[in-house]
């Protein structure tokens, strides 16, 4: 296992390294400032590969990696290793035909990939490798979950593994849109074999897909936080239950609130848009409940090393700890980003926000902070326990967290304003022939670039720490323990929240409720389907 | 002096540190969505079609 | 399910946070029909510059006292490039594709919809404050993409201009 979940981790930081130094030019591009060889072409390609490596790479091989490790510290074994490493290997394979399309400028066409705007066909390819890659992740994770109830029946399972069992169902629901968009639509379509695609089609199937992907990128965030990090404080779990609801809330909830994304699109009824509006404030709630219980958690921790009076017990928290800092400072951020969310997701408020600068400020501290940095975090405890080295540079990987804190602050904090003042995102400058509407982000644009810079040094930090104990950890005796955390209260039985066959059930039962009529308008219209353009 | 920090964490079990933060942070939510739906939406205009 | 009182007080309090922010988007909806563009009409994005629809493109004065926009997005400019609307009069934004997606914004003002090749984006609204307004794409479109703007200019009407 060890080796299995090491591979997965590794390919994730090189992704997220390539990733970290395509994000720094871009900031400094958006400030307009000239660097070497910049160019439009070389800009809206560097934002496809970020994307791309960041939102997909990263993010799914990291995520499958740590999947390994819980599960198997809980179950005891991985059922189906050799699928597992197949799943690696495809997943890895298609990775790089996307990646070399995308670096030899044949797929600049971000990682929303919208048609009719046409990548060469080996993006798409590669992308449905590495999801049917991921697959292989949930199968085994499912079937390790199983085998350990038969054995194990009646016992619940530790919240650990009882979150990505969720993450795992959640991502087979989920990656079904992209997979029929991708293999149904636009595989074919890119090879030349269908002359036209319904763009509106697309979208939908991809926003499917698209906001639930959101949430595999965080439970497993939420694992670390539910089932790690209060054993890092020295604190319990507060509430052993809300956590196996919240799971089980994101579980059924994620999917059917898609159609937020398509808000200001035509081809879609509003009413079905406000009713994805309602569920998608629903989606706030298990968040909210996340925020309480994990507080009250480290509170527990903070009181027991000694902490007094209302706040007193936050200075006695470990921030010493890279994962301790780095979670708390991403929960932190996260706060906010909850906040950004209500603003989008309140549907005719989302004209004011759709596609401006606000999104990216919004999106980079959700999955470019609480995912993002609690995974960093995570990688700085899973290397010792899976190489046996002792971390090297541990300054460094102390003082990462904040200075990703910081750099995330400047920037998005400057994205949200600017997205206000209607600066759009994705844009290789913004001075729109010096018009006087543009001209007031500029100061904006450089607090935003000042903190890509920030961002970058972090970024760098954590790769020398990674780099560095692989090549001159100083090696262990033994391997570190996996510890996770205990629950205050533990569950004697299962309860209503274990049976995930049920939940299942429930979140299909609700995708339907929610796709079926948008979809049967939609293909039912007079469609008329574009033909492919490659503008780039 | 032992007492009392175990009476803190014996006879009060309940997280009043969390609630309060929470309590500030949902105030400040709640205010900040509606300082920006009615502050800057609205006053932007109508929108429909 | 035994909830610790605090706990059960917070999620109370969420509940009743979300039920405002649901209630205020609902009552906005129904009571001042404030959508987001949400129009549903189909059209051939190969010939769509000959279809009557929008074979004229400019601004149109309706009897009801409205005005209507009949714009393209393409690569990468809008058309008609710049924009005379009167202040206070109710403006319809017609506007298709005929090449890749787009997005139509027009900067300080709700006007936020994606254009769609085969699609037929409508977007209503009414430009109080007078003065001229950036127009801009803000779904990436090519390499192009952020040179792709226009102007809209309100103008007061009492006022003569």
């Amino acid at each position: 296992m060890r080796k299995l979940a090491l591979a997965h981790v590794l390919v994730s930081v090189a992704a997220f390294g390539l990733a970290a130094m395509m994000a720094v030019m871009q900031a400094m591009s958006r400030a307009d400032l000239q660097l070497p060889a910049r160019t439009a072409d070389l800009y809206y390609l560097s934002v496809t590969a970020h994307g791309v490596l960041m939102g997909l790479v990263f993010t799914t091989f990291f995520i499958i990696g740590f999947g390994y490790v819980i599960v198997e510290k809980v179950t005891g074994r991985i059922v189906g290793k050799g699928l597992a490493w197949a799943g690696f290997w495809v997943a890895l394979a298609g990775t790089l035909l996307a990646t070399v399309a995308i670096l030899s400028g044949r797929a600049s066409v971000l990682y929303t990939f919208y048609p009719p705007m046409k990548a060469h066909p080996a993006f798409y390819i590669g992308a449905a490798l590495l999801v049917v890659g991921s697959w292989a992740w949930a199968i085994v994770t499912l079937r390790s979950f199983h085998e350990w109830r038969k054995e194990n029946p009646g016992r619940p399972a530790h919240v650990g593994l009882h979150g990505m069992v969720a993450t795992a169902w959640l991502w087979l629901l989920c990656t079904l849109g992209v997979a029929v968009e991708v293999v149904v639509l636009l595989i074919p379509w890119s090879l030349g074999w269908v002359e036209r695609i319904d763009p509106v089609l697309a979208r939908t199937l991809f926003w499917y897909f698209g906001h639930p992907v959101v949430y595999f990128w965080l439970l497993p965030a939420y694992v670390a936080w539910y089932a790690l990090l209060p054993r890092v404080a020295g604190g319990k779990l507060f509430s052993d239950k809300l956590t196996r609801m919240v799971f089980v809330l994101f579980l059924i909830l994620s999917t059917p609130v898609g159609l937020h994304h398509q808000f200001v699109d035509p081809g879609i009824a509003s009413q079905w848009k406000l009713f994805h509006a309602i569920l998608t404030f629903g989606i706030l709630f298990p968040s909210m409940v996340t925020a309480f219980t994990v507080i009250a958690s480290l509170e527990l921790g903070g009181r027991a090393r000694g902490g007094r009076g209302l706040f007193g017990w936050i200075f006695r928290l470990p921030w010493g700890d890279p994962l301790f800092a780095a979670i708390a400072l991403a929960m932190l951020t996260f706060a906010t980003g909850g906040w950004g969310g209500a603003v989008n997701a309140a549907y005719g408020m989302n004209a004011m926000v759709h596609n401006t600068a606000w999104v990216q400020g919004h999106f980079h501290m959700t999955v470019g902070t609480a995912s993002a940095l609690t995974f960093m975090g995570l990688t700085y405890w899973l290397l010792p326990r899976l190489t046996g080295r002792e971390l090297k540079f541990l300054p460094f990987a102390q003082v990462q967290p904040w200075l990703w804190f910081v750099g995330m602050c400047f920037f998005s904090i400057a994205n949200h304003v600017t997205g206000l003042m209607g600066m759009p995102r994705r844009v290789y400058e913004a001075s729109y022939g010096g018009a006087e509407q543009a001209q007031a982000w500029a100061p904006w644009t450089a607090v935003s670039a000042a903190g890509g810079v920030i961002l970058f040094v972090s970024a760098s930090c954590f790769g020398l720490v990674v780099v560095g104990t692989l090549l001159w950890g100083r090696r262990l005796s033994e391997l570190p323990p996996i510890e996770l955390a205990e629950p205050l209260e533990a569950p004697a039985e299962e309860g209503l929240f274990d049976r995930f066959g049920t939940w299942v059930t429930v979140a299909v039962v609700l995708v339907v409720i929610a796709y079926a009529i948008p979809l049967y308008q939609l293909l039912t219209l007079p469609r008329f389907g574009a033909p492919p353009q490659v503008p780039f | 002096m032992t007492d009392v920090d175990e009476r803190n964490t014996e006879d009060e079990p309940h997280p009043r540190g969390t609630l309060a933060i929470l309590a500030l942070y949902g105030l400040a939510f709640l205010l900040g969505w509606l300082a920006l739906y009615f502050g800057l939406f609205i006053p932007r205009g109508s929108i429909g079609g | 399910m035994k909830v610790d009182p605090y706990e059960k007080a917070w999620m109370v309090a969420a509940v009743v946070l979300l039920t405002v922010f649901v209630a205020t988007v609902v009552v906005s909806a129904t009571a001042q029909g404030l959508h987001p563009p949400s129009h549903v009409e189909t059209i051939d994005p190969v010939t769509c510059r000959s279809d009557p629809r929008f074979a004229e493109l400019g601004v149109f004065d309706l009897e009801d006292g409205s005005v209507e926009v009949v714009m393209l997005a393409q690569v990468w400019a809008f058309l008609p490039g710049e924009v005379h609307v009167p202040a206070g009069v109710p403006v319809v934004f017609r506007m298709t594709s005929p090449d890749v997606i787009h997005g139509v914004q027009v900067v300080g003002t709700n006007v936020n919809a994606t254009v769609i090749p085969g699609y037929v984006t409508e977007v209503v609204t009414t430009f109080e404050r007078p003065g001229e307004y950036l127009i801009l794409c803000n779904e990436y479109c090519g390499t192009g993409h952020h040179v792709m703007s226009g102007k809209l200019i309100v103008e007061d009407e009492e006022a003569g201009s």
